[in-house]
């Protein structure tokens, strides 16, 4: 019952081109762009292997990033899109510090539990309604999403630095949550956590969700075709609404880990695009949840070698920046722009 | 343009010789060896059925088109279109049906387009733009204000707008693709007008229409084409609509086929079910394309629907399936009206659909073809939620042998030919017992084995006791498939005949409006 893609292997050399013609823009931005390339270049391919300490970062935004990935993924393989993802991240990560800070003394997995628990609820409810207005109003949830997203920023940094600011720390920052709500670390000191291993088992559930049950079966013809589904009887606004507010929920779990694991505090600005790198994680990946998993890796990879890059040499923040940008653009245009030339095709023919 | 016309008698200006068009994408010979001549200043009716290939035929006169075999003469030169512009600098000049316009421009700036209204340094020349449209208009008595705005003018004026721009390029040969489909009949009086000033002045006139009384109010000769080749090109004041409606629809029928259609109707007598419709109205804009449908179709018994295309078959097929709910009137299965107008609430109370659109509604072009046969079933293939891959793989291996599905359950839809799409969409509408199923132009595109496989299953319905409702526009199919027939003219039932009060010219006339004229419709 999986799908069979027509031009499975044409389409993973593609892929394939758009991520070596982005690695070699790398190589010669660090060459003109750095003082010293060789250095640059070594620290960039080779940092990230290079100590315990880089390596488990590079792990803990795997894990993440699959999150996010799936996250797109579960909206789009319905035929709806969640541009909506960065801001959820930021206000679960946010919900998560202030359910974990409202109950210090709480055991461990009542307060995790909560904590995530909350988080999840929040992002899904933000993106479910983007979903809601689309299946009410046919309001374009691409556009509410980015929208609410785009006002849950600042709401947050606000927040941040503001109300919830641990007054103690240099760092606009909220006070660290207690002891035992923070994961497991696996490679101190990086930051690496337990939470990867809850990441790349929910892609393996998300699969079998997908291709093996019922739902999953109505969830795709939706996406693949909504008349076809609502024809064949399917419920296609709850395939409208519900895969908007799980697709939040994923946003929600990453925002939840990134506190319990990773920082275990809200900062400012520390989700730093991690859901706009979901969807260059899903479109790597093709939307498909055991895909994303090698996707979050080689884009973990490509961001961990710019951010040790970046920190052992004169190697600057915004060449970082500028060699994500352009993964994520060759990447995208690789994937995206023949499907809108089909659709083009297919709307100007006779 | 290379010579001036000699408004002079009727010489031959265009011959068209043996043009074929074949439409590589969907199978389908949309003209096939197409000789037609046409003449200056003569008025040329081209009428057929939708799908006869009228409007194809002009697209290659045109330069839309290349034709896949076959040539274009003109004044006696073959000529060689590959581009509009190529038909344009010869006189040839069409008018779609449909054209398109910048909405919120206004009309000169719209027929400003392509022109040479310049200044000289090349700004628009509003005021000559202005000047040359109003003699135009005038000249040929188009009511069109050349500074109004495109979107605040009516659907009729489009047309006009149109007309207007085309005889801007001063045309040899004017083809209008049904220009008088949103007019009202003192539009269409002007629009003739126009056309008889433009035939006395030597230009030559094409006019695709399917309505007879217009074709005998303005036309010289009538070419009329059936299926994609010319039936015959006819002097009208030789002929009647009767005679063009006949020809239209195809005279080579026999009609002895309605025999077995006088059955006594569901053997054993079943528990009988009814589909009723009652005072259906449903409303596109303003108009009412269904206007206070009645009708009642009974278990054992084909009840046919047909009519000419755009008079409101296709808008029944939305409300039989649940598509669109209608706006006033009910739908009633076995005496109780049905609670929601949703597909869903249609198929779970027993109406099975084959739709008109096998692609976009019938299919999941990028699914798997497995896929595609359990749509219906999905839920009796699962438990717990799971979907037992044993028991979808033999449930599409049964019904791919049963129907005789071509290559792997596995390829995608994308893959099969339209025979075989049609197959995997019947199969799946099909299995299962249900009590109303609706067939909307079941046998467009299929080859005769795949149409009398189609035609098989419709009578094991009717025997089986389910209600069938074919909709179709094919009169053929209608004439040897139903036990009753309603004919629609404008979304209202013109006829309901009876199986032994129907003839192909009978069903013809009043698909064509034939016996309503006068009648005020």
């Amino acid at each position: 019952m999986s799908e069979q893609p027509m031009t499975a292997p044409r389409r993973a050399a593609g892929t394939l081109v758009a991520v070596s013609a982005a690695i070699l823009v790398t190589v010669i931005l660090l060459a003109i762009g750095s003082p010293n390339p060789a250095r640059a270049l070594t620290s960039f391919f080779l940092g990230p292997f290079s100590n315990r300490f880089f390596f488990g970062n590079m792990i803990d935004t795997f894990g993440l990033l699959i999150l996010v990935g799936l996250g797109v993924c579960a909206a789009f393989r319905a035929g709806v899109f969640n541009l909506g993802g960065e801001g959820q991240v930021y206000i679960a990560a946010l919900t998560t510090a202030v359910v974990a800070l409202s109950m210090p003394t709480a055991p461990a997995p009542i307060g995790i539990l909560a904590a995530t628990g909350a988080a999840v609820l929040v992002a899904a409810l933000l993106a479910g309604l983007s979903g809601l207005f689309r299946w009410a109003w046919g309001t374009d949830e691409l556009i509410t999403s980015f929208l609410i997203s785009a006002a849950l920023v600042p709401t947050v940094n606000f927040l941040i630095v503001g109300p919830l600011r641990n007054p103690d720390s240099n760092l606009m920052t909220t006070v660290r949550v207690a002891e035992q709500f923070r994961f497991l670390r696996l490679l101190p000191p990086s930051t690496l956590n337990v939470s990867v291993g809850a990441a790349v088992l929910l892609a393996v559930l998300a699969h079998g969700f997908l291709f093996s049950t019922l739902r999953g079966y109505e969830l795709r013809m939706t996406g693949l075709n909504r008349e076809f589904a609502r024809y064949g009887g399917v419920a296609v606004g709850a395939y409208t609404v519900l895969p908007m507010a799980v697709s939040g929920g994923f946003h929600g779990l990453a925002g939840a880990f990134f506190v319990l694991g990773t920082h275990h505090a809200a900062i400012e600005g520390f989700t730093a695009g991690l859901g706009w790198n979901g969807i260059a994680v899903a479109l790597i990946g093709r939307n498909h949840p055991l895909l994303i998993i090698p996707a979050a890796l080689v884009f973990a990879y490509l961001e961990a070698g710019s951010r040790v890059a970046g920190l052992q040499t004169e190697f600057t923040f915004e060449l970082a920046a500028i060699i994500q940008a352009v993964i994520f653009f060759l990447i995208t245009a690789e994937i995206v722009l023949p499907k809108l030339r089909r659709a083009h095709r297919e709307r100007s023919a006779p | 343009m290379i010579d001036t016309p000699e408004p002079v008698l009727a010489r031959m200006l265009v011959r068209m010789n043996d043009v074929s068009t074949w439409f590589p994408e969907n199978q389908v010979l949309a003209n096939d060896s197409v000789s037609l001549s046409i003449r200056s200043g003569e008025v040329h009716a081209l009428v057929g059925e939708n799908g006869a290939g009228k409007s194809t035929l002009m697209h290659v006169l045109s330069g839309y088109r290349p034709p896949t075999s076959g040539e274009i003469e003109i004044d006696g030169v073959a000529v060689r279109f590959t581009a509009p512009a190529d038909a344009i600098a010869r006189g040839v000049v069409m008018v779609h049906q449909h054209p398109p316009f910048v909405p919120f421009f206004r009309v000169w700036e719209n027929l400003a387009l392509g022109s040479e209204w310049t200044t000289r340094i090349g700004a628009l020349d509003r005021t000559a733009a202005l000047a040359e449209i109003r003699r135009t208009a005038e000249k040929y008595g188009i009511a069109v204000d050349p500074d109004a705005r495109m979107d605040r003018l009516a659907a009729s004026r489009l047309h006009f707008v149109a007309v207007l721009g085309a005889l801007l390029r001063a045309p040899r040969l004017l083809i209008l693709d049904e220009p008088t489909a949103p007019c009202t009949e003192p539009e269409v009086e002007q629009l003739f007008a126009a056309l008889r000033m433009l035939a006395a002045d030597g230009i030559a006139v094409v006019l695709i229409t399917h309505k007879l009384k217009e074709v005998m109010q303005i036309a010289d000769r009538v070419t009329v084409m059936r299926a994609g080749a010319v039936v015959a090109t006819v002097d009208r004041r030789e002929t009647t609509a009767a005679e063009i409606a006949s020809m239209m629809l195809g005279e080579d029928c026999q009609v002895t086929e309605l025999d077995r259609r006088i059955l006594p109707s569901s053997p054993g007598g079943p528990p009988q079910s009814t589909l009723e419709l009652r005072d259906v109205t449903v409303h596109a804009g303003d108009l009412p394309v269904l206007n206070r449908i009645t009708l009642t179709a009974t278990s054992g018994t084909i009840l046919g629907v047909t009519g000419i295309r755009e008079n409101g078959l296709e808008f029944l097929e939305e409300v039989l399936s649940g598509t669109i709910a209608p706006d006033s009137g009910t739908i009633l299965l076995n005496g109780i009206p049905v609670a929601r107008y949703t597909p869903r609430h249609f198929r779970r109370i027993g109406i099975s659909y084959i739709p008109t659109d096998r692609i976009l509604r019938g299919s999941s072009m990028d699914s798997s073809v497995a896929e595609n046969l359990i749509l219906l079933h999905r839920k009796g293939l699962q438990s717990g939620g799971l979907l037992r891959r044993k028991a979808v793989e033999q449930f599409a291996e049964k019904l791919k042998l049963r129907y005789d599905i071509a290559g792997p359950l596995h390829q995608p839809m994308r893959r099969l030919s339209g025979g075989n799409i049609q197959k995997v969409i019947l199969s799946r509408e099909l299995s299962g017992r249900r009590l109303v199923v609706v067939f909307s132009e079941p046998s467009w595109g299929l080859d005769i084995r795949s149409r009398n496989r189609v035609y098989e299953e419709m009578d094991a319905l009717r025997s089986e006791g389910a209600v069938v409702i074919l909709i179709s526009a094919d009169i053929d199919e209608i004439l040897s498939m139903s036990d009753r027939i309603a004919v629609m003219f404008r979304g209202r039932i013109a006829a309901m005949l009876e199986a032994n009060e129907r003839t192909r010219e009978r069903i013809g006339e009043f698909m064509l409006g034939v016996e309503r004229e006068g009648a005020g419709v």
